[in-house]
């Protein structure tokens, strides 16, 4: 789902990059107050964790293959701020190590996956968990991933309406959303059902330890970027 | 002697020894752990308990196997230059980014003077029309791709996938993964000096700490 260099103009990925470091600001000042000494190590972990699963290529019908993101497990666990500091850091990784995802686009490819997916996995958990908790964190982690892919997908296909010479060739990425958004959503709603299944693993194995630093959010606007209660009974 | 329940066992306990004398019922739900019964809960239960830590390792041997299969993500490239310039684009894992479009033209011209579509061996061949840096894009309908610059008239080697060295990925994927685990844990080491000791108060509640 990484957007690679040169994909992007420079009136898309500018304004970006700018909006993502508004949200790292925002992101960076509660870092402090959500952590203690048990939570960070624990999202040093995820993280890593995250980073492995992001490497990980799944086939997939159609010739393609596409990997995890992990950002529904660090929301569901640490809250929206910290997944996206988190999943910005394994990002800028996997760009930097291995061509995966565009410097430039960067910022794009933070708000997107890290920012988006995690407000997504954190609403639709906490508008679900009511019912089954389960399914709400099945349901949260597929649906981060579609969002995540749908945004991708949106600022590709809108190339080709912003960056056009004067015969209307476009000078970045060349196709539109009737090609792109089925081409992009398509592969994620099947890698999606992976992630839910990590997602799942990892949110049972941290609930049976009681991760007292993770936590989950009991409202949809207290679960963006705050612990509201534990997560499991302290054992 | 009193005939026994079936389905039942009579013992006498210690109080028996005791000199109470008294004959207690016990069913098959011991307190010990253990018992000799088929259908013991407790070792059920332990059954239970091994089958259930040894899911989550059975999941991610089964999707490590899964993944085997996969072709990595990571568009690489090379460049080599004969009469033609051919770009040789493969994924990671050394599979050819075939069958995709591509595009190429000098850099100072900003539009391209090259298009068409990956062999099958991920070659892009241009035809390049003036010397100077040129720039090569390819990319798959779902977004994925590479951005290429190159020389022209700068090597004079024949392209072949075969025995290619990827310049692009200068180390291998295992020490870059090693490398970016390396980091995660830097980046977090040193993010203790800033890490909110366990019980202290935090910004949005103050009255909170190990007395609250």
């Amino acid at each position: 789902m990484h957007i690679p260099d040169g994909f992007l103009s420079p009136q898309t990925w500018l304004p970006a990059a700018a909006l993502a470091a508004v949200a790292w600001t925002w992101a960076g000042r509660g870092f402090r107050d959500q952590l203690d000494d048990a939570a960070l190590p624990r999202l040093a972990v995820v993280t890593a964790l995250a980073y492995g699963l992001g490497l990980v290529m799944l086939p997939l019908p159609g010739a393609t293959s596409g990997h995890l993101i992990g950002v529904p497990m660090l929301a569901l666990l640490f809250g929206v701020r910290q997944a996206f500091l988190a999943c910005s850091l394994v990002l800028l990784l996997q760009s930097l190590l291995f061509g995966a995802g565009g410097v430039t686009a960067f910022p794009v490819n933070a708000l997107a996956i890290g920012l988006a997916g995690a407000i997504t996995t954190r609403v639709v958990f906490a508008g679900l968990r009511q019912f089954n908790e389960t399914v709400a964190v099945v349901l949260a982690a597929w649906s981060a991933t579609l969002v995540a892919a749908l945004i991708v997908g949106a600022v590709l296909g809108l190339q080709p309406l912003v960056a056009h010479d004067a015969a209307g060739r476009p000078l970045f990425f060349p196709f539109g959303w009737s090609v792109v958004l089925p081409a992009i959503l398509l592969p994620h709603v099947l890698l999606g059902l992976g992630e839910a299944a990590v997602t799942l693993m990892v949110w049972r194995f941290a609930r049976v330890r009681g991760w007292e630093g993770a936590a989950v959010p009991s409202q949809p606007a207290a679960g963006i970027g705050r612990s509201a209660e534990p997560l499991g009974d302290g054992r | 002697m009193k005939r026994l329940d079936p389905g039942r066992r009579l013992a006498r306990d210690a109080d028996s020894r005791r000199g109470r004398g008294s004959v207690q019922r016990l069913d098959g739900r011991s307190t010990l752990g253990h018992c000799r019964r088929p259908r013991c809960p407790a070792l059920s239960g332990r059954v239970a308990g091994i089958a259930r830590s040894a899911l989550g390792p059975a999941w991610l041997i089964c999707l490590a196997w899964w993944s085997s299969g996969a072709a990595a993500h990571e568009v690489n490239s090379i460049v080599r230059q004969q009469q033609a310039t051919v770009v040789i684009l493969t994924f990671a894992d050394g599979q050819p980014f075939g069958g995709e479009h591509f595009e190429a033209g000098p850099v100072a011209a900003g539009t391209p003077e090259v298009t068409g579509r990956t062999d099958a061996d991920g070659r892009a061949i241009v035809l390049a029309t003036s010397p100077g840096a040129w720039r090569l894009r390819a990319y798959s309908d779902d977004g994925h791709g590479v951005e290429v610059r190159f020389d022209v008239a700068a090597t004079d080697q024949v392209p072949t996938l075969a025995g290619a060295t990827h310049p692009t990925a200068a180390a291998p994927r295992w020490t870059l993964i090693i490398l970016g685990l390396s980091c995660i844990l830097a980046v977090f080491g040193l993010l203790r000096g800033r890490r909110r000791p366990t019980g202290s108060p935090t910004r949005d509640d103050p009255s909170a700490g190990p007395g609250a």
